[in-house]
This record gives C-alpha cells, structure tokens and sequence, in this order.
C-alpha cells in the first residue's frame, strides 16, 4: 500500500516537470481568465515566490496553467507540491508549499477539468463548496492539502468527474450519499479520511458507481462488517481496491471473488479472520494481493498456493495463522516476485521447485514451524536468479545450509537466524557481492568462518552470533568490508588473530564480541573505531588495564559491557560515555576510588572488582535517573550516603559484600519503584529503618550478615511484594511478630537466621502459602514447634517447575536472587534453582515438645533441620511420605523409641543424622538405610545393629545388611552359601571323581543340562526349607 | 519483530550467565543427564551453568566441593549410562537403583576407587559385569540384582575384601560363582534365578565352559 503511494508521489512529480519544461503554451489565454487567477492567487499566501511566472498577459504559459488551444479557455490549474513531506525530496517542500484561502473567482474558469491543489497547506478550514460549482471537472485532487472538517456534499454535483483524491487525516464524511451523483467516477482516493459514521453502507453506495476501476479506502476508520449481501455486484470494472488499515471484524466477503477486473487487492491490517477464500486464486487478473497483519486469517497453506493464481505477482499473507505445508506446485507460480508469509504456522520444509521462481525478488517465512532440512539442490537451470530477499530466521530448521546459497548472486538480505542448522559455514557465501545482512545467529553452526567472507564489500550486518563456530578470526575476515556497521560474533569459541597494528576497513557501530577471545590485551584495533555506539566485550579473556586513547572513543557509547574479564587498573573519574548509557565493568580486577560518569547514565555495575573508598557522597545528584545500581563485591569503605534517596527511579540497589558501616539511611524509602534492596555482608549497625516499609514494590530484601540491632518495624507488613525477606545474622531481637503471618502472600523465603529472636513460634506462620525456605535457626525461640507448621502450602507440593528468580531486569541486565541454605550439613548457595529448594530450618533454638506427626505432610519438603534443640517424642512411621527428602538433621534431641522401617525407602535421601538421641532398638539397616554410616547413628544408647558395632540382643552370628530391599533381615541358621555345596557334594560322593563327571559334562549337552537342573532343585530345596 | 524479540531474549539469556562449569565432575553428571530420559523431571535442577554441581539436587559434595553421592533410585529415569561416570573420582555412593535404565555397565565405574556402594538393582541393564570392578576396593555394598546381565561373574571380585553385600539374583548371568574371599559368606539367594552351573571348585582350574552356550 505504501508502496502504490510512493509510485503514485512519484508519477506526479514527473508529470509536474512535463507541464513545467516541456509543454509552452503559445496560444493568449482569456482575459476573464487571467483575471480570475490573479485574483485566486491574491488570496494564496506564496512567500518563496513559487508564482512568480504568474505575470503577464498570456496567463497559459504560467506555471501549472495549461489552456485549450481552440478556445484559449484554461483547462487545467495544476498547483500541487512535488516535493512532499516524507519523500526523498522533502528538504525542497518549503519552497513549493502554498497556503492561505481559495477564493471564489476559481469558479470563473468555467472550462476548467484539471484542478490540483495537493501537498499543500491550506487554511484548515473545510474544503470550500465552490468546487461543487466547477461543472467540468474531470480531475480534482485535494490530497493532503491542508483541508479539513467534513468534505461538502455538493462535490456530488461533478457529474463528469473522473477522478476524485482527498486523501488526508482531517477530513470526514458523516453521509457518503453524494458519492452517487459522481456518474463519471473512475478513480477515488478517500485515504486518511474518517468514515466512520457512514456505517457499512458504504459498499452499497459505492456499488452504483459502475466505472469505479480503482477504490482506496485506507485508514478511513470503517468497522464493522464487509459482507452484507449485496443484489449484484456493479462495480465490474474494479481493478484496484485498496481496504487496508480498518478495522472491519469480519470475514472476508464473498463479494470480492466476483470482481473478475481485479487487479489489486489490499486488505491488510485491517482485522480480518476467517478462511482466505480459495476463490481469490480464480481471480484471473489478480496480480496483488495484500492480506497482512489481520492476525487472525486463516488458511491450509498447501491448499491456497495450489490454486491457479494465473498472474500473481505479490502475494503478502504476512503475520496471520496460515498453517500447513508449502506445496511443491509452488514453483509453477512465474510471476511471483514477492512472497511474505512472516510469522504465520507453516510447517514442513521449503520445496526444491522454489528455484524455478525465476522472478522472485523476496522470500520471507520467518517466524513459522518450518522443520526439515534446506533443500540439497533447486530445481531449475539457474535458481531464484531475481532473489534479494531471502528470510526463513525463527523457524526450527536443521541440517547444513546448501551451496546454492552462495549462487544466489543478487542476494541483499539473508536471515537464516534462529534455527537449529549445523555443519559449517559454505566458503560459497563470499561470492554475495550484493550481500548487506547475513544473519545466521542462534544456530548451531560449527567449523571455523570462511575466509572468503572478507570479500563481502556491501555487507553491513554481520551476524553469526550463539553458533558454536570455532577457530582464528583474521584481518582477512574482513578485508573488503568497508561498509560494516553492525558485527555479532557473540557466543561462539573464536579467538581473534589481528596484528597489533591493523587498522579494520570498516567504522562500525555495533560490535557484540561476548565470549570472543579478544584478548589476552585490549584490542589495539579499537583505537580506529570512532563511530562505536554499543560496546559488549564481556567474558573476552582480555588482561591488562584499559588503554588511555579507549576513553577518546568511548563518548559515543551507549552501551560499555567489558564485565567478565581480567581489565585491570583505576579507572579515569570521570567516566567518558554517552549519556543515558549502560556501564558494565563488572568481575574484573578494577581498583582505586569508584569513578562517576560525566553524564547522566541508566545502569551502573561495577560489582565484583577491588574498588575501594567510599561511595561517592554526591552519586545521587550525579545520576538522578539511575535505575540499576551494582556495588557488589568491592572493598568499599564509609556510610551509604544519603543521597541515593534521590536516585528516585533506582529498581535495584546491591551495595553487599563490601565494608559499609554507619547505619541504613531512611532515605532510600524514596526510592518507591525499588524492586530490589541488596545490603548483605557488610558492617552495617543501627536499627532496620521504620521508613522501608513504603517500599511497596520491593520484591527482594537482603540485609543479613550485619550488625542490625532492635526489632523487625511493624512497617514491614506494608511490603506486600516481598517475595525474599533476608535479615539472618545480625543482632535483632524481640518476638517473631504473628502479623508476618498475615501479610506476605508472596513470601517464598523468610529468614531470620542468627539473631536473637526470642519467644514461642507464631503459629500463624504457617498461613504463608507461598513459603518454600523457612529459616529460624540459631536464635533463642522456645515452645514447641506447631502442628500448624504441617500446613505450609508451598511445601505440601512437590515443586516441580523452577522460576528462575531474578529481578528489576533493565534493558538485558537484572539481579539474580539467591540464599544460602544449610543442607546435607553444609552451607550451600543456591541461585537459579533456588525456586525449588524446599526447607525448614529451626536447629539450635530451645524448642521442646514432641515432634509433631503433621509435619509428614510437608510432601514436597528437602531439607528438615530440627537439631540442636530440646524436641522429644518419635519419628513417626509416616516419614516415608516425605520422598523429597534429601537432607534429614534430628541430631541432638531427645526424641526416642525406633527408628522406623519405613525411612529407609526414601530413595532421594542424602544426609541423615539421628546422633545424640534417645533412639533405641535395632536400626532398620536395609534398602536406602545402608548408605549411612554409624555417624548417623551414634550417641544413641539404645540403638544396635548395624552399621554401629553393637550387636542386637538375640542376634546370632553376623548381621545381614538387608540385601536387594528386603525387609527380612532373619538369618539365624548363620549357613552360607558354600555349606550347601558341600552338602550336595558329600551326597554325591567323591569316589565317583570329579573329572569323569566333568568330562562327560562337557560332551553332552543334554547330560549336563540334567546334572545342573538336579543339582539346582537340590539347592533350591534346601534354601525352602530352611527359610521355613 | 518476531526475530528482535528472541534475539533480545537469548542476549538476555547469554549475556549474564557465568562461564560454563569447568568442573569435570558437573561435566560428567551433565553428560549423564543427558543421557537419561526424565519424564517427572527430577533433574531439573541439574543446570550446567551453575559453578560446581553440589546445589544440583540428588548430588551431595563432601566439604572440598566433590562429588560423594548420587541418589537418584526410584525417580523413574531412563536411558543408558555413560563413559563419563568414571570422572566422579571421590563418588562415594551410586544410587541408581529402580529405574529403567538400559544397555551396559559402563566399564569405567571399576575407576571409582571411593565408591563404597554400588546400586544398579532393578533396572534393564544387560552385558555383562565389567571385570574393572576388581579395583573398587572400598566397595561394600554391590546390588546388580534383577536386570538382564550375562557373561560370569568376573572372578576378581573375589579380591574385594570389603565387599560386605553382593546380589547378582534375577539375572541371566553363567558360569561359576566364586567362592573366595567375600564370596564365602554371600547367601545363596544372592545368586538364584540365573543360570551358574555351580560354584567353583576349589583347587581345580575353573570349569566355566558352556557358559552362556545354550
């Protein structure tokens, strides 16, 4: 549609030169005439002087004036602007733009059939009703010139009118009636113009036009449906019809088949669903055929393109739900030169008889189910020699990519990213002379990249990005791509090999280097590059410090990613960059003060290095609109200054891990869209600030391993995000207040681990339905441990599904939570599993009371950890719904009486340790159970059996560790295997000699089948009858 | 569009994820899942990006970060084991057992020198008992009962004199069954439901013809 706009811009233009240059007018123009234009053009405002040829007697020979040459009558005023705004020569409208009022004197012209007034800017005012008055109009075009309000009715009396344009965005029409009295129309252009109070009528108004050849109806906000039944079709000679960008909720109509004229059709964008009609195939002039974007069409699309489709040249079906497979009769569509089925749900693979598409321009089936291998060999003598435009990326193709795309010798774009192609990149592609986009990012190609690439001088976008290719990049890589702007090598295993001194012919833009081997120093190659906007050499391997000239060139980068390497040195203060950028120089070995950019930026991430000093006091001030901050890992000394609160966009703060002291300043409360609150591991001191709690989006709170004292603010209970709630090791104290079991639905990890919270545990705890890790360990909490603790509904079920918990993501960037869990008797840290960690902590309190049985309906829990505490009664025998599992700590307690069977089926068990109870009887040592040692088991006066060495009572002769999961662990009679064979060979007898038998055996299959078969009945008897 | 978002969305995935695991022992559990095939997922966790393999749940490490045990019995995996095994060097405990794991007893196990038990029962493991196993001298408990093994029982085994558990029942294994060493005390019922000719006889050359002949 934009396309058929630009050509219709483009005819004018031309057509305007030939009425200007190449066609003087000789004959005297009427003097009444004459004196109508001038009048008319006193009324234009003209300030560049456009009319100055409007002088003189002969008003024929003015610019844009055309008479008949018998009656000396003008015929035509042609005043439109060829240089309209949005065309290549737009930098020239100000020149030819008119404005100001049409005046009445206009009607005087009495001859006039040609009026054109567009890509002007008239007054805004409604078009003027004395053009209904110029009776021999045969063209009037008013596009885009500046008129507005409701288009006048009287335009209706142009009985002769040919063609009609008033195309524009102001205009409207509230009743399309007039449209009839045009009984000459054959071209009407109502682009832009607001019809939508005309209702569906339109089509049965429009259908009394029977000369209409061509219709555009783009953008003019009708709705509604387009498939009322019409009588008869009248408009037979319909040959361009152009509906796009409505919004008609509605099918496609059955009328729009019987318009055998057609030539074009667009009715893209415009809120279609439905089945495409086979029909339109059978349309024998069809040539066009725009249907994109309506989302919801729908089609086999081995049905559609095995119509006929005798004259089809564009078929665009982009961005709708075509399913099915390509048909190989595809190849038999000869004037096809556009094909765009954009993300649509094609499947299976591209037919080999695509190469006989001689005039194929543009191929795009991206984003589809396309499976299957590209095609070995086309069909055809020379394939797609017209193509420029080759898309099939987002699909899930495999395979090696053929050698006949290095034939495609008028290729532009190639974009084959995003599927699941192999083997290595065909030397061949160095022949696409015409080459600007390779895309073949997020494959799995391998094999190193050809040479011959290098010889690619249009390229301008080079993606091989997530591949696993391999091996040197060189100089001659790139040897003839001066174009190059935009190169992605990111993920794959190159290593780059350029001499120290080369200067790359190209000034790129983009350079997306992660994971290459730049290194091992900065890339001296860097220095030439001075266009550079985005920067991402992370994890390249490169040492050293960053070389002075690199902050020359770095004021043009939005994006500085050097994270994940060994750069080395202080860093210059200020920091050169553009503004609003992204900094990451995360993981490296910086050191010294921690610098500030020069201008305002987004993201700042120095976590991981060795910098130290303070944070600077004024970096609230310097960055006002800083939304991620990363600290991290440094050793940064001083108080966090107050000021961060003025940083009011910040969705993450991570100061952990440094040697911050002072107390949390309240200000950070200001920061409200703070998802994120990171201050772990530092020396901070003072109370918890009662003015966090109206951080309402807060998602994370790590403020453990401090030396925060007092309680927990009742503020807090305003944090309805929270889903982590960190405050272990530090000195709080006072009772775990009941109200955290009301708020919180969130709340997937709470731990006060380390404090010195005292009193009973709340029961109302167990209310917080999404808790997975409850940690209370090493505080001074007493009572017993509630039943209600049985009903943690995220523990009950089995976790099956893992949500990488990470937050305030910005722009590629975000903050990856995690806890340490103490499991297994080990202190681990868990980060992107850490969704499916389930476990209840509450070891070294001074809890008592009995073990409550509800506990076992914790079926999704891992990790149980109640040592260390003053908890009696038993184990009970439904453990063993606990399948989970993996981490089981009752070490020092007082519980008592056996140890049940049924713990020695939980197969996922790792850890156990009962030590230091008052256990008693014979330890279920069978299945699971023999994977634990007698450290599992000690300090229990009453246990015996293995694998401790204290024999049970009535035990005789050596325990029997449970073979194959038995539970019979009976083996009281002490006879081993071999006291059976000898049995049998006492029975037997010696004298008859061991040899004879042996030999005879060895000859005689038959024999020695019988030998065995009684000497196995004879033991098997046995076995019966002493397990009796 | 389409092509923009993934793009973003795999640099996203890309960009900040740490350098794969250079732990050899990560690599081999990675290696072994994928072999295996999880239909109730209890491996999701096993996420090769991560530093070591100790978060991986199923997989306990001793305090230096080793591998020590592998529990994965009745967690209704499939598929084959691997070569790549043989790397958990400080593996304590293989718990493998009740699954439906198929084809050979890789070989490489016998380089598990830790390994105090060994857990294959109840699975479909076939071939035959890799005679390497002569080096596991920690070995305590070794379970291979119920799946398809043949072949005999390598006769180094007898030289495993911490093997305290031996249970090679419901098999299709052939031959003679030691009777040295441990094997003086294993019950018979370690050994029924096979087809042994019998034990070996003592102070005569084993007699292990026929095996697996008929």
């Amino acid at each position: 549609m934009l396309q058929l706009m630009l050509l219709m811009i483009l005819f004018s233009v031309m057509r305007l030169e030939f009425v200007l240059f190449g066609d003087a007018q000789l004959v005297d123009c009427l003097e009444s005439n004459r004196e109508a234009l001038l009048t008319f053009r006193n009324g234009l405002n003209d300030p560049q002087n456009r009319l100055s040829s409007w002088k003189g007697s002969n008003c024929c020979r003015w610019l844009g004036i055309r008479c008949e040459n018998s009656t000396r009558a003008v015929i035509e005023v042609d005043l439109h602007n060829p240089h309209p705004q949005g065309s290549d020569s737009s930098s020239r409208y100000g020149f030819w733009n008119l404005s100001g009022e049409i005046r009445p004197s206009l009607t005087k012209l009495k001859s006039l059939r040609h009026l054109d007034l567009s890509f002007n800017t008239f007054d805004s005012n409604p078009i003027p009703e004395l053009f209904g008055s110029l009776k021999n109009l045969q063209y009037l075009n008013l596009s885009n010139s500046g008129f507005s309000g409701s288009i006048p009715p009287n335009l209706g009396n142009l009985s002769t009118l040919q063609y009609l344009d008033v195309e524009f965005l102001g205009l409207l029409v509230n009743d399309l009636e007039w449209v009839t009295g045009l009984v000459s129309l054959k071209h009407l252009v109502m682009n832009g113009v607001d019809l939508s109070m005309v209702g569906s009528n339109w089509i049965r108004t429009l259908n009394k036009l029977p000369s209409l050849t061509e219709l555009h109806l783009s953008s003019c906000v009708l709705s509604g449906s387009i498939n009322p039944p019409l009588p008869f079709v009248n408009l037979t000679s319909l040959s361009v019809l152009d509906l796009s960008l409505n919004q008609f909720n509605s099918k496609i109509p059955n009328w729009i088949i019987n318009i055998s004229s057609l030539i074009t059709l667009d009715i893209s964008y415009s809120g279609l669903f439905g089945r495409i009609p086979l029909g339109l195939s059978d349309l024998p002039n069809l040539q066009f055929l725009y249907l994109s974007g309506n989302d919801n069409l729908t089609a086999s699309c081995y049905q559609l393109l095995r119509g006929r489709w005798e004259k089809i040249q564009v078929l665009d079906l982009a961005s709708n739900k075509l399913h099915g497979e390509l048909p190989a009769s595809i190849g038999n569509m000869t004037f096809l030169t556009y094909l765009d089925l954009f993300v649509n749900n094609v499947e299976g693979g591209i037919p080999s008889s695509i190469g006989k598409l001689g005039n194929l321009i543009f191929f795009r089936i991206s984003g589809n189910n396309l499976t299957g291998t590209l095609p070995e060999f086309l069909e055809g003598t020379e394939p797609l020699p017209s193509l420029q435009d080759l898309d099939l990326s987002n699909n899930h193709l495999v395979g090696k990519l053929p050698e006949w795309l290095g034939q495609l010798e008028n290729l532009v774009h190639l974009g084959l990213d995003y599927n699941s192609l192999n083997g290595p990149i065909p030397a061949s592609m160095g022949l696409l002379q015409n080459l600007t986009d390779l895309g073949l990012g997020g494959n799995q190609l391998n094999g190193t990249l050809p040479e011959s690439l290098g010889q690619l001088s249009e390229l301008s976008s080079f993606d091989v990005s997530s591949n696993h290719l391999t091996g040197l990049v060189t100089e001659t890589h790139f040897l003839k791509q001066g174009k190059l702007k935009y190169l992605h090598f990111s993920s794959n295993n190159f290593t780059f090999n350029v001499s120290s001194n080369w200067v790359p012919p190209f000034q790129v833009w983009n350079l997306d280097m992660r994971s290459c081997r730049l290194g091992p120093s900065f890339p001296a190659w860097l220095e030439s590059q001075k266009e550079v906007k985005f920067l991402d050499f992370s994890n390249a391997s490169i040492s050293g410090p960053i070389p002075s000239w690199f902050w020359e060139i770095s004021s043009n980068l939005s994006l500085l990613n050097v994270s994940f390497n060994h750069l080395e040195g202080q860093l210059p203060s200020p920091l050169i960059v553009a503004p609003f950028a992204d900094v990451d120089l995360s993981s490296n070995l910086f050191k010294g003060p921690i610098p500030l950019p020069i201008v305002e930026i987004e993201l700042l991430d120095m976590s991981s290095n060795t910098l130290s000093g303070p944070i600077p006091s004024n970096i609230g001030d310097s960055l006002p609109n800083l939304v991620f901050l990363s600290l991290s890992g440094n050793h940064i000394i001083g108080e966090i200054p107050v000021s961060i609160g003025n940083m009011q966009y910040l969705g993450v703060i991570d100061l952990s891990n440094n040697n911050l002291t002072g107390s949390i300043p309240s200000s950070i409360a200001n920061c409200s869209y703070l998802k994120v609150l990171d201050l772990s591991k530092n020396n901070l001191s003072g109370h918890i600030p009662r003015s966090l709690g109206q951080l309402s989006m807060l998602q994370t709170l790590h403020v453990s391993d401090n030396n925060l004292s007092g309680e927990l603010p009742s503020t807090f209970l305003k944090l309805s995000s929270l889903e982590m709630l960190d405050l272990g090791i530090n000195r709080l104290k006072g009772k775990i207040p009941p109200w955290i079991g009301q708020g919180f639905q969130r709340l997937r990890i709470l731990s006060l681990r380390s404090n010195a919270f005292s009193g009973e545990l709340p029961t109302v705890l167990s209310k917080l339905s999404s808790l997975q890790v409850l940690d209370l360990a090493e505080n001074q909490l007493n009572g017993s441990v509630p039943a209600s603790f049985g009903n943690f509904k995220a523990i009950t079920e089995f976790q099956d599904i893992n949500h990488y918990l990470f937050y305030g993501t910005y722009r590629g960037t975000y903050y990856e939570d995690h806890m340490v869990v103490n499991t297994k008797g080990q202190s681990l840290r868990y980060t992107k599993t850490l969704s499916l960690v389930t476990s209840l902590d509450l070891s070294g309190n001074n809890l008592s009371g009995d073990l409550p049985g509800e506990m076992t309906r914790l079926l999704g829990l891992m990790v149980l950890n109640l040592s260390g505490n003053h908890i009696s009664g038993h184990i009970p025998k439904t453990v063993s719904e606990l399948k989970q599992l993996s981490s089981l700590d009752l070490s020092r307690n007082r519980l008592s009486g056996v140890i049940p069977q049924s713990l020695a089926s939980l197969s996922f068990l790792g850890y156990l340790n009962l030590s230091d109870n008052d256990f008693s009887g014979k330890i279920p040592f069978t299945d699971h159970m023999t994977t634990f040692d007698a450290s599992s088991f000690a300090g229990n006066l009453g246990l015996c059996g293995s694998p401790l060495a204290v024999k049970c009572a009535g035990d005789g002769g050596d325990d029997d560790p449970g073979n194959r999961g038995t539970t019979t662990t009976d083996n009281s009679s002490g006879e081993s295997f071999i006291d059976n064979w000898f049995y049998m060979s006492v029975g037997l007898g010696f004298a008859a000699g061991i040899l004879v038998p042996c030999f005879i055996l060895s000859l005689r299959k038959s024999w020695r089948d019988a030998y065995f078969q009684f000497i196995d009945e004879f033991v098997r008897r046995r076995s019966w009858l002493k397990h009796r | 569009m389409a092509s923009l978002t993934l793009s973003f969305f795999l640099s996203f995935l890309f960009l900040f994820s740490p350098a794969l695991s250079t732990n050899s022992e990560g690599n081999a559990l990675h290696a072994l899942r994928s072999r295996l095939s999880d239909p109730t997922n209890v491996l999701q966790s096993w996420d090769p990006t991560l530093v070591n393999p100790c978060t991986w749940f199923h997989v306990t490490c001793d305090s230096n970060n080793h591998v020590i045990r592998l529990d994965l019995g009745n967690s209704n995996v499939s598929g084959t084991l691997g070569s790549e095994l043989g790397e958990l060097k400080h593996l304590k405990y293989l718990e493998l057992y009740r699954n439906e794991i198929t084809g050979k007893i890789p070989k490489e196990l016998g380089k598990l020198k830790n390994l105090v038990s060994m857990d294959l029962y109840d699975n479909k493991f076939e071939g035959e008992i890799p005679k390497s196993f002569k080096k596991l001298k920690s070995l305590r408990f070794l379970r291979l009962n119920n799946n398809k093994l043949s072949g005999s029982i390598p006769r180094e085994l007898v030289k495993l004199s911490n093997l305290k558990v031996f249970d090679v029942s419901n098999n299709d294994l052939c031959g003679t069954i030691p009777v040295d060493g441990p094997f003086a005390t294993f019950p018979a019922e370690s050994f029924e439901n096979n087809r042994f000719s019998g034990p070996e006889l003592q102070g005569l050359a084993p007699y292990d013809f026929g095996c697996g002949s008929t």
